[in-house]
């Protein structure tokens, strides 16, 4: 695995995020600032995250937006030069199983739009943003997409044991 | 770097958006360049058939590749202008008239495809036809040069086609549901299935079954629709210059043409107003691609710097 994690470095942009947060859903993240004043200073999401969420919902996975319906503008750039896909998402903590799932529906659609088979678009590159509410850190994953894909995977059974272990020793407090 | 201003672009067409990267986007670009390539063919071989005998005695072009010295080029634009006015004195008023609509047209199709195929195989045989077509029509016709809003400028397809960038609009677009009128990730209905649905009018007055504002739908009444995505209240953000711009055709259109020292000259100006001030740059060998790719962008001119246009 050769995926690059950088701990605390990213911030997600002021109003890209809910105040409240439910621990069972995962919510993508906008990351793009207006360029001018007439835009009003809401963040702006990629084009490419547009249906994350709308699959999401088809298959039942708790994967929506961070900021409200009506709310919510997307920029498209015209120019065919992107070779990193990028992805920003916030979850209560690193724990939840839904993280994975999100990001191999974004590799999913993004490899739809573009003809790669499943194969190929996992080995594209790829950066992945998380703001864990729980403990406000941040996270920014780069790598291909299968090692982005493990990498998260580390993180997922790290938190859960960190989760786990928690409990356990309140247990035996108790 | 580039050499000029461009004061015109193309920056979207109309139709699909072309697909951004992957497999799609070589599919695209592929099957549109050999299809714009044989246009460009099929239009040279109707200029070759209307000029009939006289199309063996066509001043020859410089061959591509063939490297020149800075000093040798306007002799050789020069030399190669002489030839092209003996040519056409000697043709026929009616097949030169004919034949002006087909050599531009296959000028044309010959730089789109380069714009299609310029990271392909064939990107060579496109440049090639590019030049065939243009040595032709300035040859013929010349390559005037156009002033306007204190510009000299030229629309020149050849020289334009060897400015490899083109334009990057960032747009801002809400696209709404043809089945239920929400934003398309707002709601569930898939793009490409059919629903039945009740006809209804969007706020611009066009039919949800069929996007025409004049149609037999009844508001009201249920139809099969297929459901995708309309655009609606599209914003331009922004608008950059990039070496692969997603509609391969977004392009510059117009470049500013430096006619030296004598700029101010009302004469100059008279000239060029009455159409009689022409560049020979496309009857001349190539001097090759101001390649974007290229640029060493730390190294280009802010606005803040100085406005001098030289290369």
């Amino acid at each position: 695995m050769t995926a690059k994690i950088t701990i605390d470095e990213w911030t997600p942009l002021p109003g890209s995020v809910p105040a409240a947060v439910d621990p069972g859903k995962i919510y993508v993240v906008p990351t793009r600032l207006p360029s001018n004043e007439s835009l009003g200073t809401q963040p702006l999401y990629f084009e490419s995250v547009r249906y994350v969420p709308k699959e999401a919902r088809a298959v039942g996975a708790p994967v929506e937006f961070a900021t409200p319906e009506g709310s919510r503008k997307f920029v498209q750039e015209f120019s065919a030069d992107i070779d990193t896909w990028a992805l920003a998402l916030l979850c209560f903590n690193m724990a939840n199983d839904w993280l994975i799932f999100a990001v191999g529906l974004f590799i999913a659609t993004r490899s739809k739009s573009e003809g790669w088979s499943e194969e190929k678009a996992k080995e594209l590159p790829l950066k992945v943003s998380v703001v864990e509410a729980e403990t406000g850190r941040t996270y920014e994953i780069e790598g291909s997409g299968s090692d982005v894909l493990a990498a998260l995977e580390v993180l997922r059974k790290d938190a859960k044991r960190k989760k786990d272990g928690g409990k356990k020793s309140k247990n035996n407090r108790g | 770097m580039a050499s000029g201003r461009f004061l015109g672009f193309i920056v979207m067409q109309w139709g699909p958006i072309p697909p951004s990267g992957g497999p799609n986007r070589l599919r695209f670009l592929d099957v549109n360049g050999r299809s714009a390539l044989e246009a460009a063919d099929t239009e040279y071989a109707a200029v070759v058939a209307l000029l009939g005998d006289a199309a063996d005695r066509m001043p020859e072009a410089h061959p591509l590749g063939m490297e020149f010295e800075r000093d040798q080029i306007i002799p050789a634009q020069q030399q190669a202008r002489r030839e092209w006015n003996a040519f056409a004195a000697k043709l026929d008023a009616d097949v030169l008239g004919e034949v002006e609509g087909h050599i531009n047209r296959s000028e044309a199709a010959a730089v789109a495809a380069l714009n299609y195929l310029e990271d392909h195989e064939l990107r060579e045989v496109a440049h090639a036809a590019i030049h065939r077509a243009g040595f032709v029509r300035s040859g013929l016709y010349g390559c005037p040069i156009h002033y306007r809003d204190d510009d000299y400028r030229t629309e020149c397809l050849t020289v334009l086609a060897h400015q490899r960038f083109g334009a990057s609009a960032g747009l801002i677009t809400e696209f709404e549901c043809t089945v239920c009128g929400r934003q398309v990730e707002d709601c569930d209905h898939i793009s490409g299935e059919v629903y039945e649905v009740e006809a209804w009018r969007f706020e611009d007055g066009k039919c949800s079954v069929c996007d025409s504002e004049e149609c037999e739908h009844e508001v009201g009444q249920v139809y099969e629709t297929r459901a995708y995505a309309r655009a609606k209240n599209i914003i331009a953000q922004e608008i950059s210059w990039v070496a692969r711009p997603r509609y391969p055709q977004a392009r510059p259109r117009e470049q500013s043409f430096d006619v030296g020292p004598l700029a101010d000259d009302p004469r100059m100006r008279a000239l060029v107003q009455a159409g009689d001030l022409h560049c020979d740059g496309c009857v001349g060998p190539c001097v090759g691609f101001n390649e974007m790719t290229e640029w060493d962008l730390d190294r280009i001119p802010t606005s803040d710097d100085s406005e001098d246009d030289s290369p």
